[in-house]
């Protein structure tokens, strides 16, 4: 129960910083992708706090009590798969400006393309898994 | 100017739920890693992180009844092409072990090698997409 009330406030937080940061607003994202184009450097202002207080409140956090037990899965190691893994997302990426976080929060558009959008993605990850499950 | 401004408060605001979810749970914030396990509809194993894409969920329904202009740009571009983005973007997310939420925020804040290079691909091939559909090449 803990756990969910924790992960839930976390959430919270989480798509708030998304819609306040414009990082649910796909010509943001375009417009500091083009950086051939009027480069709009707006997202390294989120970038830069955001994994300044990761690093600095995961050092403390470890620190203070010894590191708890994560669920991570074993991360993906560099390799070809995984550079073709990036590629594709940073292909989609932009495409049309959104990752999947900003995409859950733009459903609250209630709109055909983000629906699409978030659908395709879903598909994408399940036959993903599917296929990663099989191969390995 | 004010967007830097909103970027930042932003961020703060991604740094510290991030934090908050590894301190209290132990776990990184991956989006893309959540909807996997969510998507498999075994409560079970998706776990607390069903509680935070509700949460998520909450603030994307309470944005569209009091600021819907900060979720209310519109994907540009045909249909196709957001299905094909959208299916590029679940599709490689888990190819690569993550997305901008575990690479780009976790990872990198974790000072991992993998994530910096992921990061670094993604903005690469999004930056060769943006110029070669923008500059009227493509689309």
């Amino acid at each position: 129960m803990r756990a969910h009330l924790c992960a839930f406030f976390a959430g919270i937080i989480f798509a708030t910083g998304l819609a306040v940061s414009g990082m649910t607003r796909p010509s943001k994202v375009r417009g500091f992708l083009d950086f051939f184009g009027e480069w709009d450097m707006t997202l390294l202002f989120v970038l830069g706090p955001a994994v300044g207080i990761y690093l600095a409140g995961t050092f403390i956090a470890k620190r203070r009590r010894p590191s708890v037990a994560a669920d991570c899965q074993a991360p993906e190691k560099i390799g070809a798969r995984f550079v073709i893994g990036c590629v594709m997302f940073g292909i989609g990426w932009g495409l049309v400006g959104i990752c999947p976080g900003p995409s859950v929060v733009a459903l609250g558009q209630g709109s055909l393309p983000v629906a699409l959008f978030f659908i395709c993605m879903a598909f994408g990850i399940g036959i993903t898994d599917r296929l990663l499950a099989k191969g390995s | 100017m004010t967007d830097y401004v909103y970027g930042l408060v932003g961020g703060v605001l991604l740094g510290l739920a991030a934090v908050f979810l590894r301190i209290s749970i132990g776990a990184p914030l991956g989006v893309s890693g959540f909807l996997s396990k969510a998507l498999l509809f075994r409560f079970k194993v998706a776990d607390w992180r069903l509680s935070f894409l509700v949460g998520m969920l909450v603030v994307a329904v309470v944005l569209r009844w009091t600021y819907p202009e900060a979720i209310g740009e519109s994907l540009g571009g045909d249909l196709w092409r957001i299905a094909l983005a959208a299916t590029l973007v679940g599709s490689g997310a888990r190819i690569a072990g993550g997305c901008t939420s575990g690479h780009s925020l976790c990872g990198m804040g974790s000072l991992d090698i993998d994530s910096i290079a992921a990061t670094l691909i993604f903005i690469v091939a999004g930056a060769a997409t943006v110029y070669l559909t923008s500059g009227g090449v493509v689309g």
